[in-house]
């Protein structure tokens, strides 16, 4: 498939995809609620504490996982803090432009943020080094190396096998030439996850609504609606986006769609060990 | 409260005069080269050298953005090299600095030669490169990286660029600095160095340290000795891509 297709579908492209579906097939040929095929390895990143790159067929997706130490939250002194950061690198896609990240990168940062916070993910208790003053900061960073539609439900799952691999320091507090220093006593030990929350996106192109969009797909969609589901199958967070309108029946049916589709993804991140030894 | 910082070793040289990593003075790290990574770009290539994760991703010629850079005259090359926050110990800031602003020039300079760019007036050449993780010496295994992106994506080029340090350490010189050794402070200096190896032209150098004219020469020569091997590696690599591509048609 040509991925160096520009913003603009035209409309004979449009047409055509829309025909597709009204003969219920997709420019790919898959069907309706199948996604195209999942792969997870640990990626080239070598000094991150945890990582995974997912692919969702022409859709990669880097996440490295690193830590600082501060000081806690004012409202959670008993807390560390996890936050999430999405860079689309320029050459994910022909569409990227280099700068700072833009809207979309910020929104998919901030989409794959609440789907680890809503849920017990990351057991935030288990980052204090010391309690009201110093707790792990945990960085989840994302960078998008190959844009082929629907980045979401990959930084999210991503995300996921990353934070389930990493691996911290036990940190000590010691005075060293009388400056006060952390350091690490001992081997790293795993985060550990407690929860297996992903992402689902359904776009809705015309009246057909579809799972998993690829590149044309999401461009030509009308809306989109990305569902996190956790481990118990409760949605933890949603995200609507785009122009158009989802009709409440449409919303109830997709979200128990994104249910039923939730264990193939958590599946893949259960399966993940992060295993260097090939990158 | 700050943490700990990395500690260096004792000796850079082990007992039988070996390196730590256990080169001798003039052994490259292992090297393994891909080309067309991305399926987005219109080239690219990967270069793991050492412990280094370089990912070169090219675009063009296209439409120059932003436009005030176009020139009616000639096209330009345009190059970004950045360093992911999770490419080293210490986790660094997404926004790029100084040295990323730098390198990303030096880069671009130690290219243009092998272009013909005044056959593309008024676009770019493009090339992103996104270092997933570092281990010394990542501006010139970017180099290498970058050249192979230009030449996966089909453009006529004059030569391939090849990029490699050399360094000198307690007074020694060394070819293709680790992390540790680059970091390493006494008696020390490093010479990035970026060579069009079919006429030995040099496009890019730079030098930190202190060396004397002897050592100078004498880490020139070295620069073009592991220039050479790489530049057989980065042929190799293309040939793989490109042979296997026509044997499949």
């Amino acid at each position: 498939m040509d991925l160096s297709i520009s913003k603009k579908i035209s409309t004979i492209e449009k047409n055509y995809i829309l025909d597709l579906l009204s003969k219920g097939t997709r420019i790919d040929g898959r069907g309706f609620l199948e996604y195209r095929e999942i792969k997870v390895d640990a990626g080239p990143m070598l000094k991150a504490e945890g990582s995974a790159r997912v692919y969702l067929g022409d859709t990669q997706v880097c996440v490295g996982i690193k830590y600082d130490t501060g000081t806690p939250f004012a409202d959670t002194p008993d807390e560390g803090v996890v936050t999430a950061m999405a860079e689309f690198i320029p050459f994910a896609s022909p569409m990227f432009e280099s700068g700072p990240p833009d809207e979309n990168a910020i929104e998919l940062a901030r989409v794959v943020d609440r789907g680890i916070r809503h849920s017990d993910l990351v057991d935030k208790t288990r980052l204090v080094i010391t309690p009201n003053e110093e707790v792990f900061l945990l960085f989840v960073d994302i960078y998008f190396m190959m844009h082929n539609g629907n980045p979401w439900d990959a930084a999210s799952l991503a995300a996921l096998c990353a934070l389930k691999s990493t691996m911290l320091p036990v940190l000590e507090n010691k005075e060293i030439n009388g400056r006060k220093v952390l350091v690490p006593v001992g081997d790293p030990r795993p985060l550990g996850i407690q929860d297996y929350p992903v992402t689902l996106t359904f776009a809705k192109i015309g009246e057909h609504i579809i799972v998993d969009p690829g590149l044309m797909e999401e461009l030509i969609a009308d809306a989109r609606i990305s569902y996190c589901i956790n481990k118990n199958g409760f949605l933890t967070s949603i995200q609507k986006n785009g122009a158009g309108t989802f009709t409440t029946e449409e919303l109830i049916k997709t979200a128990k769609n994104a249910r039923d589709l939730a264990p193939m993804l958590q599946q893949k991140a259960k399966d993940y060990v992060r295993d260097l030894s090939t990158m | 409260m700050p943490l700990m910082p990395e500690k260096l070793p004792e000796k850079i040289f082990r007992e039988d005069g070996l390196r730590l990593d256990g080169r001798t003075p003039d052994q490259l790290r292992d090297l393994r080269i891909e080309i067309g990574v991305l399926k987005t770009a219109d080239g690219s290539a990967m270069v793991c050298h050492g412990k280094n994760r370089i990912i070169a991703g090219a675009y063009g010629p296209r439409e120059v953005h932003p436009r005030h850079l176009a020139q009616s005259d000639t096209g330009i090359l345009q190059v970004q090299y950045r360093m992911s926050t999770f490419s080293v110990g210490e986790r660094k800031s997404p926004a790029p600095g100084r040295r990323e602003k730098e390198i990303s020039m030096v880069v671009q300079r130690a290219l243009e030669p092998v272009l013909f760019l005044e056959q593309y007036p008024n676009s770019t050449i493009d090339i992103f490169i996104q270092v997933m993780t570092a281990d010394g010496g990542t501006r010139c295994a970017s180099i290498t990286a970058a050249a192979l992106a230009l030449a996966d994506m089909g453009i006529p080029m004059r030569d391939l660029v090849t990029g490699v340090a050399v360094g000198k350490i307690n007074g020694k010189p060394i070819l293709d600095l680790s992390d540790k050794e680059d970091k390493w402070e006494e008696g020390a200096a490093d010479m990035p160095v970026a060579v069009m190896m079919n006429e030995k032209k040099i496009t890019l150098l730079q030098l930190d340290g202190q060396v004397s004219m002897e050592e100078y020469e004498q880490m020139l020569n070295m620069a073009l000795e592991g220039a050479k091997k790489i530049y057989e590696m980065q042929k190799e690599a293309l040939r793989k891509k490109y042979n296997s591509e026509l044997v499949g048609r």
